[in-house]
């Protein structure tokens, strides 16, 4: 019983601890911030596992690690962009040479777009573009309605879109 | 959904951003040692007094319901050893009781180690008086063994919920505190035996849990700055005494170079390998 819970929680883990990563990642700009957040977050998590039956893992694993990042929002200092990116090779180390060069720019050109947009409008480009959730599932997350987010993440796309001609 | 290029190139970006091999392997592990603390402790707390009932059955109802009339009986347990009538109330009404009053984990871990400390004292009480048989000797070491294995499991909590100071201050304490009464129970065997003086049970005992403590210490230490001399530190906390007792007891081996690389794959190994160790000497 117990150990069912638990492997149906490191299950969970398993599948979804690369994707928690990248959403945090996106949304603190460190490292190893978001890998801090994912831990937390699956420590979060697993007080109600234990408890209860979860439906839907994905959106309930997103909507911990949301509050999280709310809940921190101005407690750690973000790394700077720059030593961050210096520090590529922890972003993908497989990558080597000019292409790693070029994926870098390409990175370093979103980060610094999704950095200058407001709070709320990184949150739900992230979780829209990055995390690939429909804007049902965001409203879930978010407890707005699915119109609501639409009209948010339009309006975000184009805030985002004028950080991307002045950067 | 490639509403536009913005979009795409935002999809593109976010593949570049990988949680490596290793750290989420590292995550994993923590949270699968957090499951097995949390465990431990779980049984541990909700059912102290169901066991403490079952154990002691009837005769435990009747002083229970004597100490919550007049708290007499109670407050005169406080001193029982073992053999005594009053004894099994101490351990298992009073002291569990004050453990349902320590809420926060360090409250908690400090509780376990006064237990742990306890445990000795009363070893140290019967020795001095020549009362300390081998059943009992026994049964205060497994008690003792239980309450240290606790603490170890709570500092294993804190370390993980990302309390690195308070873990690391409720290693030392343990670690210090099992030195000094160790000390005390040596000497009370001196006192009532003359010639006694070799490691008894519950020392040996005693010491695998000082050295699993230290090791704990010296592992949270050395995240941040490398480990201090452990027995420069023992030395600072209790300056007038000479440690070649405890430590370089007659027992202990005497192959200083092993001796060290031994220590040395204990802190690494300690989450996998768990209580067991052997007896290990520090060398000055």
């Amino acid at each position: 019983m117990e150990d069912d819970k638990k492997n149906e929680f490191l299950r969970a883990y398993d599948e979804y601890g690369e994707a928690i990563y990248r959403h945090c990642f996106f949304r603190v700009y460190s490292k190893s911030r978001a890998e801090e957040l994912v831990q937390e977050t699956f420590l979060r998590a697993w007080q109600y596992i234990k408890q209860e039956k979860i439906h839907t893992m994905r959106p309930f694993l997103y909507q911990i690690a949301n509050n999280l990042i709310i809940d921190n929002a101005r407690k750690k200092k973000e790394e700077s962009l720059e030593s961050l990116l210096t520090k590529s090779a922890a972003l993908e180390p497989s990558y080597s040479g000019q292409k790693d060069i070029e994926r870098n720019l390409e990175l370093k050109e979103v980060l610094g777009a999704m950095r200058h947009v407001s709070e709320e409008d990184r949150q739900l480009l992230t979780m829209r573009y990055v995390d690939d959730l429909d804007p049902k599932e965001i409203a879930k997350i978010l407890g707005i309605t699915a119109n609501n987010v639409s009209v948010r993440l339009n309006r975000g796309v184009k805030n985002l879109k004028s950080k991307f001609s002045t950067t | 959904m490639q509403e536009n290029p913005l979009v795409e190139k935002l999809q593109r970006a976010k593949q570049y951003v990988l949680l490596s091999q290793d750290q989420k392997r590292n995550i994993r592990n923590s949270l699968v040692r957090f499951i097995e603390a949390e465990k431990g402790n779980d049984q541990k707390n909700i059912f102290f007094l169901f066991t403490a009932f079952r154990r002691q059955t009837a005769f435990a109802l009747l002083i229970l319901v004597v100490v919550l009339l007049g708290g007499t009986v109670s407050s005169a347990a406080e001193g029982a050893l073992p053999g005594d009538i009053l004894y099994p109330i101490k351990i298992n009404i009073n002291e569990n009781l004050r453990g349902a009053l320590a809420f926060s984990d360090q409250d908690k871990v400090a509780w376990e180690t006064s237990r742990a400390e306890r445990r000795i004292e009363e070893a140290a009480h019967l020795a001095s008086s020549g009362k300390l048989d081998r059943a009992r000797e026994t049964d205060l070491g497994d008690r003792f063994e239980k309450h240290t294995d606790q603490a170890q499991t709570l500092i294993d909590k804190l370390e993980l919920e990302g309390d690195r100071q308070s873990a690391t201050a409720a290693a030392l304490r343990l670690e210090s505190s099992l030195t000094a009464q160790a000390r005390v129970l040596r000497d009370a065997r001196k006192q009532f035996n003359e010639q006694e003086n070799e490691f008894g049970d519950l020392e040996e005992r005693i010491h695998t849990r000082v050295t699993e403590a230290m090791a704990t210490r010296v592992d949270l230490e050395s995240v941040n700055s490398p480990a201090p001399n452990t027995i420069e530190k023992l030395k600072e906390l209790f300056p007038e005494e000479d440690f070649k007792d405890l430590l370089d007891g007659p027992r202990l081996d005497k192959n200083p170079e092993k001796q060290d690389k031994k220590e040395g794959e204990k802190i690494n190994g300690r989450k996998e390998t768990g209580g067991e160790t052997d007896m290990e000497s520090k060398q000055e």
